[in-house]
């Protein structure tokens, strides 16, 4: 036997400052072992939702200037669309996850600060991706001397405005894909029944994204009905925050106690 | 395999003291250590490492730090006169008091065992089966 | 998967696990509960027997002491000698348990390598040579996803995360089923050198009691959400005894025992009986020529889990 207490050695520090480390870097290896597989596995996916949406972007300015004229974004609607690919993702990946992660010593603390440091990153990186895009539109559209206005319903006018694309699709692929997140496991913890009608609960931050980002039709609508259409688009963005705060309390409400089920 | 009614490890005590009584284990020699053991017999090895505990305890082996279980100088020598003086108590002396319950006399017994010493001695069958040196320890 | 940030890997001593007065209710206003007050001790550095019949409430236990839900009622316990903690959302205690449940808690649809590197990286005192010994003795393909594995090697790559994590408490939860009997013993024989060179505290559900008995040091028998005994199983197999010899002597020792089985051929005759006997009781049955014989604890698992059921049904 090894003498593990080490006595007679070099001073080692007290048992208990050694747990507190032992602890804090089994808590790290937890949020960036659930960080990296949201991500990794987010993107291995992503890489085709992104190739598609830039195909289908392609085949429609290939249409409108057969056509004759170029007068739509092309690629508003697809990368638009990202965040609800991102809300299937978060419907996804999480179950398969949370038990690996909990079976193999991890807590629902580390997987939740992971999953939501996941989030940004993806949310983050889906947004710079559809802000590159839509400023790459632009940019090749004004070469051409295509002429076009963006459709209404976005904070912004169109991609040259890049900063604030970024900002705006960021805070909605973090908001969905952590809602996505949140429905999962509220299905996981109180099966079929509870979890369709708490289905309503995970989807207020989505609501409230939509509407302080007055975003699509309905968005818009909406913001206009509550007198919001004309707060300023900064204004617009601290709401955004705000829904993806409200999203990260929903989801650690459903996770914090979340019990493994029983093996079938 | 350890199938007796007493704990498993007093019966793997009880196997190695046969051993040794047989001379199949020498003296100095290197014994089976709790991990070989426990693994050989698939049995939990604080298990085996009790019936090593009993034997040193008897002086029967003896540990040598960091190479293991040997079998302790003399250790033969002590089982056999253990055993000797045991045998008259739990072997011989309940025969006796059996052949007396059956109204056997004493010659007879004495024929008996004088006859089974000579060269063609011995009834078939009926040499005890019990009472083997690895019987029944206490 | 190989580079690790430098970390102190000591091993902690041995954990210990306790239940106390423990209810679990799965839904609200359940009648029967999962476990219904159930208390038990399972000693530090022992290899303890869990046994119990299907729906005793074993998985449900197994799944607090791991952290993996919480008791309705009652207090749970892990940690080593004096210092048990509840582990419930306790990184230090769950960093050091781990449960392999049946199916293994593995990623079914990628190969089976990605799930080890994930379990190799968690678990803190993880050796990655005993894991790949292992998983070539018990020939698990890593290239191979867990849900196109038969059930016997995907219950191995469970026994393989379970030995390898060398976790101070590691629990096996009726890990071998589907695996033949070549693999189960390699499992048992694995589990025994390698808990031999590493004390740790083992618990192992299992229905092949037959099989795994003479590993454990300690036995505990649950039974309807309730513990009926926690003890050494040497306590556990002292508990009864089997008599062969004339039929009329072993009649005589019976003297109002509990009759566990009774053969006879012609004037022979076997019974087991349930009871302590002593060392002069011992010594009277073999003067009277009689032939003494332990009890399987598969035997005694059986009568005592009858006697329960029977109690209940006369209860009503």
């Amino acid at each position: 036997m090894t003498d593990l207490a080490g006595a007679g050695g070099a001073p080692r520090p007290t048992t208990e400052q050694a747990r507190r480390a032992v602890v804090a870097a089994h808590h790290r290896r937890g949020v960036r072992a659930t960080a990296e597989y949201m991500v990794g596995a987010t993107w291995y996916i992503g890489v085709w939702f992104w190739a598609i949406a830039l195909a289908v972007g392609g085949i429609i300015v290939a249409a409108q200037s057969r056509a004759g004229d170029v007068d739509v974004s092309a690629l508003n609607g697809p990368a638009g669309s990202a965040k609800f690919f991102l809300f299937v993702m978060g419907i996804v990946l999480p179950l398969t996850l949370v038990v690996v992660h909990l079976a193999s010593g991890g807590t629902r603390r580390s997987f939740l600060h992971g999953t939501v440091a996941g989030a940004a990153v993806v949310g983050v990186t889906f947004g710079l991706v559809a802000a590159l895009l839509a400023w790459a539109e632009r940019w090749l559209y004004d070469r051409l001397g295509w002429q076009t206005a963006w459709p209404h319903g976005q904070l912004y006018d169109d991609g040259s405005q890049f900063g604030l694309v970024l900002l705006v699709q960021t805070v909605f692929c973090v908001v969905y894909y952590l809602s996505g997140t949140t429905i999962a496991l509220g299905y996981y913890r109180t099966g079929g029944w509870l979890g369709t009608a708490l289905l309503p609960l995970a989807l207020v931050p989505v609501a409230l994204s939509e509407l302080v980002l007055q975003s699509g039709f309905f968005g818009e609508a909406f913001a206009r009905a509550l007198g919001l259409d004309g707060t300023s688009a900064w204004l617009g963005l601290a709401g955004g925050v705000v829904a993806a705060a409200l999203a990260v309390v929903l989801l650690h409400r459903f996770v914090r106690d979340v019990p493994l089920r029983a093996v079938d | 395999m350890f199938d007796g009614p007493e704990p498993i490890y007093l019966q793997i005590a009880q196997m190695i003291r046969a051993q040794v009584l047989a001379g199949e284990t020498a003296e100095e020699e290197q014994v089976m250590s709790t991990t070989e053991l426990a693994t050989t017999f698939r049995i939990n090895p604080a298990t085996a490492a009790k019936a090593f505990g009993q034997l040193v305890d008897e002086g029967v082996l003896y540990k040598r730090r960091g190479l293991g279980m040997f079998v302790a100088p003399g250790a033969r020598e002590r089982l056999l006169a253990r055993y000797r003086a045991r045998f008259f108590d739990e072997v011989l002396a309940p025969a006796l008091a059996q052949a007396a319950v059956l109204d056997i006399p004493t010659a007879q017994i004495v024929d008996y065992v004088l006859g089974r010493d000579g060269p063609d001695g011995g009834v078939d069958g009926v040499a005890p089966t019990s009472g083997s040196p690895t019987g029944t320890p206490v | 998967m190989t580079a690790r940030p430098a970390q102190p890997t000591t091993a902690p001593p041995p954990f210990g696990a306790e239940l106390r007065d423990v209810v679990v209710r799965y839904r609200r206003r359940d009648e029967a509960p999962a476990l219904g007050g159930a208390s038990l001790t399972v000693r530090p550095g022992t290899i303890t027997g869990l046994l119990g019949r299907n729906g005793a409430g074993k998985t449900t236990a197994l799944a607090l002491l791991a952290g993996f839900r919480r008791a309705s009622a009652g207090q749970v316990l892990v940690g080593p000698a004096g210092a048990m903690e509840d582990p419930f959302e306790n990184p230090w205690a769950v960093m050091h348990t781990q449960l392999v449940r049946e199916g293994g808690d593995v990623w079914g649809d990628d190969r089976a390598k990605d799930t080890l590197a994930h379990y190799a990286d968690a678990r803190p005192l993880w050796d990655g040579d005993l894991a790949a010994g292992l998983l070539d003795e018990l020939e698990v393909d890593l290239r191979k996803k867990p849900d196109e594995m038969s059930r016997g090697k995907r219950s191995a790559l469970g026994a393989v995360i379970g030995l390898a994590s060398r976790a101070p408490l590691t629990i096996f939860d009726e890990v071998y089923l589907g695996m033949d009997a070549p693999s189960r013993y390699a499992f048992y024989d694995a589990l025994v050198a390698d808990y031999a060179e590493h004390p740790r505290t083992i618990v192992l559900s299992s229905h092949l009691i037959d099989e795994v008995e003479r590993l454990f040091e300690d036995v505990v028998v649950v039974d309807r959400g309730r513990v009926l005994l926690a003890e050494p199983v040497e306590d556990v197999r002292a508990r009864g005894v089997s008599l062969v010899g004339p039929a009329d002597v072993v009649e005589q020792f019976v003297d109002g025992r509990r009759v566990l089985s009774r053969q006879r051929l012609g004037g022979t005759a076997q019974v087991t009986l349930f009871g302590a006997f002593d060392a002069a009781q011992r010594r009277r049955a073999t003067d009277a020529g009689l032939e003494l014989g332990a009890v399987a604890v598969q035997d005694l698992f059986v009568h005592l889990t009858r006697e329960t059921g029977r109690d209940r049904e006369a209860q009503r």
